[in-house]
């Protein structure tokens, strides 16, 4: 994690932004000090002094009028050819077929890998090296996707997928915040992008591709039971189970995840037994309700989840 | 054909139009002399030219209806705005007849123009007959003068007064925008002949869709885009100017009484 | 309470009759000077509400993960501060200002219409209570200060607090777009003889350009804040799928939202030029640039709104030639900054507090411009937009530039309202705990922005650096409500026993210092000549004055009448709200919705009906004449008529309707149902309300008011019955025929 990472790209079109803020920064600089200058300039010379009377009294300046109209405007026309280059190179027009399909939700991310088929939520994969096409669609109200080091943010609309480049020169891990107000829970709606080497990425594919384990008996067991025979199942899905549900985030290989509840908090045992309780206390306003689990259904659901891997 | 090429070989001598350029400055010189203002009128035979014979004339010509939104813009308002700039101050406009002269029909001229051109029909219709483009073209050029004579008649006393100016400036450009936004969101085709182009004689509509990335969705947004943008620049700037003159006028001098 | 009565008598507030009932003196006042002061009153009232949730907000942020307020509580907090800072403190307190100062710099008695005046005055605390009243009602509205849909439509806010929010804010809109109607009226119609056009005060005349700006935006928030309202409350799809468009909600509301910034922006633009060559003891540098690139600002701010959608996905066709509109947009600004400058350079400048305040707010808009323009490089937007970037550069516009305009005016116009001088120590207190509290709040948002925190999050995890970021933008806000409460007390403070002031304490060169602090009931007993922008700099200095500004263009003289004035600036502003539902509807219906279409239309019918419509407009016109001929029998058949006809159209218009419930279209059918009862529904309304003119003239004319000449209403009336007649033709073209050629 960079303490600033809008300046800080790690990919050719996150880069390519943050070239054009060097030199439009560069250019405001310059501008903000020429003009303040003037400014200090009149407080220091030009102060009134006990008993002086009024000044000359000088009413414009036709010449230098036209020189401070135009010079802004040459600036404005490079400021425009220089954004106009940017544009195409920090965005470039979407691959036909996208690589990834991410929806957001209230309050959490789905992502759908569209070649390999990959269903996850909240933490993106991808290949170190290699840019992806990504199509941003929206299942409920508008949401923004934003990884700051990666590319540029990009609303998802309803009825209107948009698209975007995402890109890590190398491998890392980045967080992602969701940028468009969505409603109670819009500050929890992080996401964590996680570039691979190319050989890693596959084989967390090939992982995820997996349906999941049957768990071999005591508590996991008792817990998917519980988990197919409870309203769990309305919404989440599980591959290999009953559960097929699109609503909330697919659990098929939850335990592998690093986060819970859109990055609220660290995915480990005691957090999601937390959740599990009641998750209302967790992510107020999330929109899974507490079941009033008792103690022991939260262990053996817990216990269930976390052979997810 | 790649873009250079192109550019280079799509000039389209059109002997009318030549002609009536050649006929345009003769009669001026015959009329006015070399006038200290006829630099203004050769740069509206100039940028008439450009309009009709260059590459963009080309373009508009079944291709690309934002090249044909440029020459409705060139034609409509930054030719006739020209001419009227480039008629010695002294040229009177009083043989107008009265219904010409009134502010009204002056705007309804310059807006009128505008979206008339752009009904579906009509807008097919001049890519389709050569007869329908130069009525097109030729009505462009009288309702543009009618709209800038308003604003910019070589007399002062046949001018609408500066703040009356910025106001028929402004409502014609909020109109024209109106029409540009259309344009631009619009789902729909405008102008069908552009979207689905019958033939290619030049051979540049790969020219077009790949090196110039232009879809015909985008051709129509840029079209939009330049009525909506480009076109309300044309106008602040004749409202500039005309603050401009509001304030230039020459000042009395102190009376002395209250 | 008798002892408030008694402080405003001694600083001559309140004249000596009306003591009794001062309450009501004050509150059913129709003097431009007190609405003035009651629309500031009601502004420090809402600042006070916006700044504790100022508050709220940053205390919530100050650490991270912090459970101080739920998260839904800071949502509505969130909202309600942005929407109560803008429309209830920002407009108001501008509009108060004008409304006290206009008048004054422009040598009137009062406002073109002090009742209309009265009268959009109460709409902003009856706005202000609505809104606030929706907290009582399951909760304020939580879904930021632009709404925007689908989270502001039913399914997402299924509480009222959306619907009161949409309410509230149609009322203030109402209400401003009548202040400003009157500004234009009153600078027009009202001004003294001598006042030409081209010698108005920067101040009056910025007011005169905004308030074009006002009658032409609101109206376009209206119409969406309409579509918002019927979505919800009649179960329509305007910005809701399926159908609907997210999208068309913010092409609405920014149409609208980018040419506020400006309504707000260009009256604070206009105290730096006031107040700054007072100061400098010069005149502004460049009146005529100044006063100009006000209008081009007013004029693109119109065209540049797409610049808050550059993250949207509207192409990248669309965005560049919003980055070419709203990059140009700074030169006209940029000009004004300079000249601001060039006017303190070669003066010699006194370091008033009001002075203070301007050159803060002059260095701090530098600032927000250049932040301003780094959002119009679509690129940096891409990554800084929705970020706490933003609310730094936004908050540099509202707060660095504005709040700090309307304080420095504050410390200027307060004594020639009160009488009574501010305490300069108290002033440069104030002014300092400002300065370093909105600084140490702001200028590290851009960090935190960069930081990569999203705006509108009411907590966030320790990330590196944003803790102590946070919590050095909460501390800022101490200062900056110690500053805040430091000026009321020096206010409260020099009303009990502040130093007398003169008449013109400031050496200042306009109209309103040339009468008494306060000035009397009429404001002047005499004007001075009047025949540069500088009346009393002439009268100081007989021997060096200021040359003489024209007076003798067509223009100059120019004084309509202000009946036809006002209803004028009506039409234009309902112009604005026709052309959002036209639109609309065009958009809509672009390509054909499933279920009812145009051809269920009988176009026969409407024909019919339509033509009644148009020939009422002859009729009006003929009682129009009849009136000018004197002619009043005449002109009572004629009036009689064109109600008849208006009649006929209406009765026609529920038949169409009852037919089109009869076969079960109703509004919330398709979107096609939906645009045409909005669009045919609002038209009927209007000529309803045209109608009930129209009535009201047949009574007053056969009781014989209209024997009275001159009887301004019948024009007036007869102006807007011709324009809702032109707006049917629109409609008729749209609705009925264009569908019928495709």
């Amino acid at each position: 994690m960079n303490a600033l990472p809008v300046l800080d790209p790690q990919s050719p079109q996150a880069r390519a932004i943050f070239h054009l803020a060097i030199v439009a920064g560069i250019i405001f600089a310059v501008i903000f000090a020429i003009v303040s200058g003037m400014v200090v300039y009149a407080l220091m010379r030009c102060r009134w002094r006990e008993g002086e009377g009024d000044p000359k009294q000088i009413a414009g300046n036709k010449t230098v009028e036209l020189v401070w109209t135009a010079i802004p405007f040459l600036i404005v026309v490079t400021l425009f050819v220089l954004t106009w280059k940017t544009m195409g190179a920090a965005d470039p027009p979407p691959a036909p077929e996208p690589d990834i399909v991410i929806t957001g939700h209230q309050w959490w991310w789905e992502a759908r890998y569209s070649k390999s088929g990959v269903v996850t939520a909240n933490e993106i994969h991808i290949p170190a090296g290699t840019p992806l096409s990504i199509r941003l669609e929206a299942a409920d109200v508008l949401h923004e996707f934003w990884v700051p080091e990666l590319s540029r943010k990009m609303t998802t609309v309803p009825g209107q997928p948009n698209n975007i480049w995402i890109q890590s020169d190398h491998p890392a891990t980045y967080l992602g915040v969701c940028s468009e107000f969505c409603g109670t829970q819009h500050a929890w709606m992080h996401f964590l992008v996680v570039a691979e080497a190319p050989a890693q990425f596959q084989a967390w594919e090939q992982a995820q591709l997996a349906p999941a384990k049957m768990p071999a008996g005591g508590n996991a067991a008792q817990g998917l039971a519980l988990f197919q025979q409870t309203s769990c199942i309305n919404c989440h899905a599980i591959k290999g189970t009953v559960a097929t549900a699109g609503v909330g985030p697919d659990l098929t290989h939850f335990a592998s995840r690093k986060k819970l509840g859109a990055g609220i908090a660290d995915n480990t045992p005691e957090n999601l037994q937390r959740w599990l309780a009641d998750p209302q206390q967790v992510k107020r306003g999330v929109k899974m309700p507490d079941y009033k689990f008792t103690e022991s259904q939260v262990t053996q659901l817990s216990a269930y989840l976390e052979t997810l891997q | 054909m790649n873009t250079q090429q192109f550019l280079l070989s799509a000039w389209m001598w059109n002997p009318v139009v030549l002609a009536i350029a050649a006929a345009a400055l003769a009669l001026y010189l015959i009329a006015f002399r070399a006038a200290d203002r006829i630099g203004w009128f050769v740069l509206a035979l100039l940028v008439f030219l450009l309009t009709l014979v260059s590459p963009i004339n080309a373009l508009a010509d079944g291709y690309l209806f934002s090249a044909h939104m440029l020459q409705h813009i060139s034609l409509l308002l930054i030719v006739p705005g020209l001419l009227l700039v480039g008629l010695p101050r002294s040229f009177s406009l009083k043989w107008r007849p009265r219904i010409l002269a009134h502010p009204l029909a002056g705007w309804i001229a310059g807006v009128g123009a505008m979206w008339f051109w752009h009904w579906p029909t009509l807008c097919n219709a001049a890519v389709t007959s050569r007869s329908v483009y130069a009525v097109q073209t030729v009505s462009l050029l009288i309702l543009g003068t009618l709209f800038w004579s308003q604003v910019i008649a070589p007399r002062e006393a046949e001018r609408l007064s500066p703040p009356g100016a910025v106001l028929y400036l402004f409502s014609a450009c909020v109109s024209c925008s109106a029409l540009g936004i259309i344009l631009t969101f619009s789902p729909l085709t405008v102008c069908p002949v552009y979207a689905i182009p019958a033939a290619d004689p030049l051979g540049i509509t790969n020219m077009i869709r790949a090196d110039w990335a232009i879809t015909p969705e985008r051709d129509q947004q840029i079209g939009g885009l330049l009525m909506w943008v480009p076109m309300c620049l044309i106008y602040l700037g004749a409202i500039f100017a005309q603050i401009a003159r509001w304030f230039g006028e020459p000042a009395p001098a102190r009376t002395t009484s209250a | 309470m008798n002892e408030i009565a008694a402080v405003l008598e001694r600083t001559g507030l309140l004249s000596p009759e009306e003591r009794e009932h001062w309450k009501m003196a004050w509150l059913s006042t129709v003097d431009h000077k007190r609405i003035g002061i009651l629309y500031m009153m009601t502004g420090l009232v809402f600042f006070v509400i916006g700044g504790i949730e100022a508050l709220l907000i940053r205390l919530q942020l100050a650490v991270p993960r912090s459970t101080l307020l739920h998260p839904d509580t800071y949502n509505m907090v969130f909202t309600m501060h942005g929407t109560t800072m803008i429309f209830l403190v920002a407009m108001p307190v501008l509009f108060g200002l004008a409304n006290y100062i206009v008048p004054l710099q422009i040598g009137a008695r009062d406002m073109a219409f002090p009742r209309l005046n009265a009268y959009s005055f109460w709409l902003v605390p009856f706005g202000g209570i609505l809104l606030h009243f929706s907290f009582l009602s399951g909760g304020a509205p939580a879904v930021g200060w632009f709404a925007y849909a689908p989270l502001s439509e039913t399914p997402y806010s299924s509480q009222s607090g959306v619907d009161y929010w949409a309410l509230s804010l149609l009322v203030l809109g109402i209400g401003s777009v009548g202040a400003n109607i009157n500004f234009i009226a009153t600078v027009l119609c009202s001004r003294a003889p001598q006042m030409t056009l081209r010698r108005l005060p920067l101040f009056s005349w910025m007011i005169f350009v905004n308030a074009f700006l006002v009658i032409l935006a609101l109206p376009v928030l209206n119409a969406g804040l309409v579509m918002l309202l019927i979505d919800r409350l009649l179960n329509t799809h305007f910005f809701l799928m399926p159908g609907g468009s997210a999208i068309m909600w913010q092409h609405i509301f920014w149409a609208f939202g980018h040419p506020e910034v400006y309504i707000v922006a260009i009256p604070a633009f206009g105290l730096l030029s006031e107040i700054i060559p007072v100061f400098s003891r010069k005149p502004i540098f460049g009146y005529e640039f100044v006063a100009g690139s006000t209008v081009a600002i007013a004029f693109l701010s119109l065209g540049v709104w797409a610049h808050h959608m550059f993250t949207v996905g509207l192409g990248h066709t669309i965005d560049l030639f919003f980055v070419a509109s709203s990059m140009l947009i700074a030169i006209p600004t940029g000009v004004k900054v300079l000249n601001w400058s060039a006017t303190m350079i070669g003066g010699r400048i006194h370091f008033d507090t009001p002075m203070l305040f301007c050159i803060a707010a002059l260095v701090q808009f530098l600032l927000a411009g250049l932040t301003g323009v780094s959002h119009a490089v679509a690129p940096l937007d891409w990554q800084t937009k929705n970020s706490y970037y933003l609310v730094a550069h936004f908050h540099f516009v509202f707060v660095g530039l504005i709040v700090f305009a309307i304080l420095g005016a504050l410390h200027y116009w307060v004594p020639k309202m009160s009488g009574r001088m501010l305490s300069e120590r108290l002033g440069k207190w104030t002014f300092w705990l400002m300065v370093i509290g909105f600084n140490m709040t702001f200028i590290t948002q851009h960090f935190l922005g960069l930081a990569g925190m999203p705006r509108r999050v009411f907590t966030y995890s320790d990330l590196p650096g944003w803790g102590w970021m946070n919590m050095v933008a909460t501390v800022g806000t101490f200062f900056m409500t110690a500053a805040s409460l430091l000026f009321v007390w020096n206010l409260i403070v020099s009303l009990l026993n502040g130093r007398k002031a003169t008449d013109n304490p400031w050496n200042a060169w306009t109209l309103e210092w040339a009468t008494t602090s306060p000035p009397p009931h009429e404001n002047f007993r005499a004007l001075p000549p009047i025949q540069s922008r500088r009346p009393l700099w002439d009268i100081a200095h007989p021997d060096r004055p200021d040359p003489v500004v024209g007076s003798r263009g067509r223009i100059d003289q120019f004084k309509p009448e202000k009946n036809k004035t006002s209803i004028i600036c009506f039409i234009l502003s309902e112009t604005g709200f026709f052309g959002v539902l036209i639109l609309a509807f065009l958009y809509y219906n672009a390509s054909p919705q499933p279920g009812p279409n145009s051809h269920e239309l009988d176009l026969l019918t409407t024909g019919l009906f339509s033509i009644c419509l148009f020939a009422s407009s002859f009729t009006i016109w003929r009682a129009e004449t009849g009136l000018r001929n004197n002619q009043q029998r005449r002109m009572i058949g004629w009036l009689g008529a064109t109600i008849v006809l208006g009649g006929i159209f209406i009765a026609g218009q529920g038949f169409e309707y009852w037919h089109l419930f009869k076969s079960g279209v109703s509004v919330s059918s398709n979107l096609f149902a939906t645009t045409f009862f909005t669009l045919t529904g609002f038209h009927g309304l209007h000529v309803c309300v045209g109608l009930i003119a129209l009535l009201i003239l047949l009574g007053l004319a056969l009781a014989g008011d209209s024997r009275k000449k001159p009887w301004p209403a019948l024009d007036a009336v007869g102006l807007y019955w011709h324009f809702v007649d032109v707006v049917w033709v629109f409609v008729l073209s749209v609705v009925y025929i264009l569908p019928r050629l495709q």
